[in-house]
């Protein structure tokens, strides 16, 4: 799927989440602010879920990839 | 310079003799890259560390010297009568126009030479830092493409492929296929790990093989494949598939795995484990706002109840007018009644003053008519004067008689 691939990395979505958890955690967020956090956060579950779950391993040999000396099948 | 079939005769110096000579050593392939056995003898040890002596055999000697540097990592017990190898590089010693093999490398005799060259070669790399653990990179937590160098045919790729499509198929796999084994294996591996180097989009690299004969992991000793492991600027992780040795490849391996799917396994993660903190971290987001919503809900409440404490109720300040309305009633009662009564004091006493009283017990009122005053002394009413007279039921005109 390209879903994965379209600019949205796991590790980055991953780590957003975490950022958010935390800071709802450390406290002393207004209650506004503590509700728009745990709306960003549960969208960022979504999107990592969809991301495990539609993943489809490719494989791509590196000779197809790219030709810096010009040898090889064009990418 | 001279050649040797000149027929000049030419008359060098000693220097340019040496010199000459010394070149040839250096220049010559193989006196500068070779491995001598002999027995050690006049053997010693100089302050500075460096180790002399002589390797002799039934026909001749040839003296040795193994700098401080080398003769540090040399393992061997060097001592009169040791059977040793020396590899090195013969030199001439241009003071006294000696010859001698200036040494890096000793190890006993009958160690077989290949097993000599391999541990030599280790104790150059690892001299070099090729093996250091300080530079062993990490491998990244979460690759998105996981380069492969190994033969596209056989289980290992099919192996690789089969744990990571079922751990963590969000990665892509970018297969540089190359032979495992044979000369050719020699020159492409170091090929596949350059190119893979040169695409900065590769986080990690394996390097695999599957099990087979001893003798196949031969290139995995090979210096110019483990400089090429070395200068991979990504994670490298070797998995040559085999139980009990070690080759160079794997020193000089960021990580080394047992087998190719132990290697898939170590180089991404599990995506259940994965859902699972996922899941973990939208509960915490759950339980963390609700708990604040409550937190806060608690903090109103009190703070409403304190305020409600501070403030009389709506009974009490009903009661409170109440009583003050039934107190001012009641004073205003009281008041009424006093003033009343004062008043009818007041009457009584005006009641008993009032000459029209006065006038009910029989006394007249007498006034002069032409002035209106009254009549208290017989002198102010003389004869003639005319009086009005106020009875308590009328009046009377009169005259004063003379």
């Amino acid at each position: 799927m390209t879903k994965a691939k379209s600019g949205e990395h796991f590790e980055e979505l991953f780590e957003r989440l975490n950022g958010l958890v935390r800071r709802l955690e450390d406290g002393g967020l207004p209650l506004d602010d503590a509700i728009a956090t745990y709306e960003e956060g549960m969208t960022l579950v979504m999107r990592c879920r969809d991301v495990l779950t539609s993943a489809e391993l490719r494989i791509t040999r590196l000779h197809e990839q790219f030709a810096p000396d010009g040898e090889g099948g064009g990418s | 310079m001279t050649t040797r079939a000149g027929t000049s005769i030419y008359i060098h110096s000693v220097g340019q003799l040496l010199t000459y000579l010394r070149e040839l050593m250096e220049t010559d392939a193989y006196l500068a890259d070779v491995w001598v056995s002999g027995e050690v003898a006049n053997f010693s040890r100089s302050q500075a560390g460096h180790v002399y002596f002589t390797l002799r055999d039934r026909v001749g000697g040839m003296r040795c010297v193994l700098f401080a540097r080398q003769a540090a990592m040399v393992r061997t017990a060097l001592e009169d009568g040791a059977h040793v190898m020396v590899h090195g590089r013969v030199a001439i010693y241009e003071a006294r126009g000696d010859l001698q093999l200036i040494a890096d490398f000793v190890r006993p005799e009958g160690v077989g030479v290949e097993q000599a060259r391999f541990e030599q070669l280790i104790a150059k790399l690892e001299a070099e830092g090729l093996f250091d653990t300080a530079r062993k990179r990490a491998l990244p937590r979460f690759p998105r493409r996981i380069g492969v160098v190994t033969s596209p045919h056989g289980a290992v790729l099919h192996d690789i492929c089969q744990v990571i499509e079922r751990r963590w198929p969000v990665a892509e796999l970018v297969l540089a296929a190359t032979p495992v084994q044979g000369e050719a294996a020699l020159a492409e591996i170091p090929d596949a790990l350059r190119r893979l180097g040169a695409d900065p989009s590769i986080d990690v690299v394996i390097v695999a093989r599957g099990g087979g004969a001893a003798e196949e992991l031969a290139i995995f000793n090979d210096e110019a494949l483990a400089r090429a492991l070395y200068a991979c600027p990504h994670p490298v992780i070797s998995a040559i598939g085999h139980e009990t040795d070690t080759t160079i490849a794997d020193l000089v391996a960021d990580v080394r795995a047992p087998t190719p799917s132990a290697a898939a396994e170590l180089v991404v993660p599990d995506r259940r484990d994965m859902l699972a903190a996922i899941e973990r971290a939208a509960l915490s987001l759950t339980t963390g706002v609700a708990g604040l919503a409550a937190h806060r809900g608690a903090e109103i409440e009190m703070r409403a109840q304190r305020l409600s404490q501070a403030l009389p109720s709506m009974t009490t300040l009903r009661a409170a007018i109440d009583r003050l309305d039934g107190a001012l009633r009641r004073t205003l009662i009281t008041r009424l009644a006093q003033t009343t009564a004062s008043v009818g004091a007041a009457e009584a006493r005006l009641a008993a003053l009032s000459p029209l009283a006065t006038l009910a017990r029989g006394y007249a009122i007498v006034q002069r008519e032409r002035d209106g005053a009254l009549v208290r002394a017989a002198a102010e009413a003389p004869a003639g004067e005319a009086l009005g007279i106020r009875l308590a039921g009328g009046t009377l005109r009169a005259e004063v008689t003379p």
